[in-house]
């Protein structure tokens, strides 16, 4: 049960661009692991979670999926604006094979959106979307979840009780948390791969992976703003992964705990 | 292998039932305008069809005619045209890992497929009472027509899609050519309304021997010269491989 990729190569975007976004590209992901990947922006942190659930296709190489594999998460594009919340979680406990009626109910209990189920979805406030774009991912049975950008992407009222549901869900599965804040992988991950150049550079140790990213991005700055701009107070905190999102972060991992 | 045809069969059915619910989802009966709309797509054809008088032979009532001929070319059309549309409006849900290209143009032939097949059943029943029609001849083979029908359509679609995503303004071309086509597709007009001379030209078309199968199946009065049930299953398989191997050709090859 694992998500192997082999020698992947894609070319990203912008098909002109001087370099891949992926060359010869090798990450492996064992079921109950807890994987960080660390990138800049645009280094294709998402890409790559994309490619491990099967959205994305390589160009050139080999990717084997021998697990349930969940789409990146918080992702709420799916959702229909127009229908119902109660219909939403419907048509994906449908995609996915569950005939249960509670289905619904338990999601919505999960979110803490239980009073909105039978409210279109444009309606509703904000926070729903993001909640429940949360609870489906993570309410649906898969061995491994795939985290883009953060462990509970929601509003500040719902990140306690996110924490808690999280924590309970993946004390028993793997899975994969891309973001560009070191912060968060220290707290939440166990090991972590490292984006640069193209290529997954993997550490056993999650202290030796973020510092090695620090330095990295330190190199890139130096590189941007010249030799006598190093040190810049923003790439400090931007490393540091402090703000909203460390503050998250820290409320699941301790929970996971 | 089953459970793969389990989770297949799975997926596309919730993929209809969305597709049926976000029809015209922003007006009071969705679904019902839809089925509206081709209502009036139909009377609308009916009527000039009425106006034009005799081109349906003996025995075959020109509602009737009509129903047998020109609902399943409607779904056919509509199908054909569904499929980049398909993917372009499901572009969101392909960020599911469990949905695909090929899911979303079935889900989208399916909804068609159900719309006109109600419709057919619906109108087929009124014109048959109001122009005093027996029973169909042979009901199963034209419910194995009307299948077939939406297969081509689906098959003829991925054709399409490629040629679109291969040269952008082909799809201007392959329009015109296809609106044209429906008049030599003995939608309106049989084969027998035609000179014998022109039946050799017109013969390659598997649509025309669809429609001609229709209606000797349905009318007791009408055998046709030319419908070939043979012809229409090559058709239909070699079709169906060519359009699904397009399909992943495009899948792999040719993004949107």
């Amino acid at each position: 049960m694992s998500i192997r990729l082999r020698g992947v190569r894609v070319q990203g975007c912008a098909a002109s661009a001087p370099h891949p976004l992926f060359d010869t590209l090798d990450v492996s992901i064992e079921d109950g692991a807890h994987v960080g990947v660390l990138g800049a922006a645009k280094s294709g942190k998402s890409t790559l979670l994309r490619l491990m659930c099967g959205t994305e296709m390589a160009e050139e190489g080999n990717i084997e999926r021998r697990s349930r594999i969940s789409w990146p998460i918080p992702l709420s594009s799916f959702l229909v604006t127009s229908s119902k919340v109660s219909q939403n979680i419907r048509f994906v406990a449908r995609l996915y094979g569950i005939a249960d009626d509670a289905f619904a109910r338990r999601i919505a209990q999960m979110a803490d959106i239980a009073g909105f189920l039978n409210v279109p979805l444009r309606q509703c406030p904000g926070f729903v979307k993001q909640r429940l774009a949360l609870a489906l991912g993570i309410g649906l049975d898969f061995d491994i979840y795939l985290f883009d950008g953060s462990l509970a992407p929601v509003d500040k009222d719902f990140r306690e009780r996110a924490a808690e549901v999280v924590s309970g869900r993946m004390a028993n599965c793997g899975y994969v948390l891309a973001t560009a804040a070191p912060a968060d992988i220290e707290r939440s991950c166990d090991s972590v791969y490292v984006l640069d150049a193209g290529q997954a550079r993997y550490f056993a140790t999650v202290g030796e992976g973020t510092k090695y990213f620090k330095e990295l991005l330190s190199k890139q700055k130096q590189k941007q703003d010249g030799p006598d701009d190093a040190g810049h107070p923003l790439e400090e905190t931007e490393a540091d992964g402090s703000g909203d999102i460390d503050m998250l972060g820290t409320a699941v991992a301790s929970a996971i705990e | 292998m089953f459970k793969l045809l389990r989770i297949q069969f799975r997926v596309l059915s919730a993929l209809t039932a969305r597709d049926i619910q976000s029809q015209q989802a922003n007006l009071a009966f969705g679904f019902g305008w839809v089925m509206f709309d081709a209502f009036l797509a139909f009377g609308g054809l009916l009527i000039m069809k009425i106006a034009l008088r005799g081109f349906s032979g003996h025995g075959m009532p020109p509602m009737t005619f009509l129903v047998s001929g020109l609902i399943p070319w409607m779904m056919f059309a509509q199908t054909y045209a569904v499929c980049e549309g398909a993917i372009g409006k499901g572009k969101n849900l392909l960020l599911l890992p469990i949905v695909t290209e090929l899911d979303l143009v079935l889900a989208s032939a399916l909804r068609i497929f159900a719309t006109y097949l109600v419709m057919f059943l619906v109108l087929a029943v009124i014109s048959s009472f109001y122009e005093d029609v027996p029973f169909p001849k042979f009901a199963l083979g034209i419910a194995l027509l009307f299948v077939s029908m939406s297969v081509m359509g689906v098959a003829l679609g991925f054709f399409l899609m490629v040629l679109t995503r291969l040269y952008a303004p082909a799809g201007k071309f392959t329009g015109f050519f296809l609106r044209f086509g429906m008049l030599f597709s003995g939608v309106v007009f049989q084969i027998t309304s035609f000179p014998t001379s022109v039946w050799p030209y017109l013969t390659w078309n598997p649509m025309l021997h669809i429609e001609e199968l229709l209606r000797s199946y349905w009318f007791y009065t009408y055998q046709s010269p030319i419908g070939s049930p043979a012809f229409i299953a090559e058709c239909l398989l070699g079709m169906t491989f060519f359009g699904l191997l397009l399909e992943r050709y495009a899948r792999r090859r040719l993004r949107p």
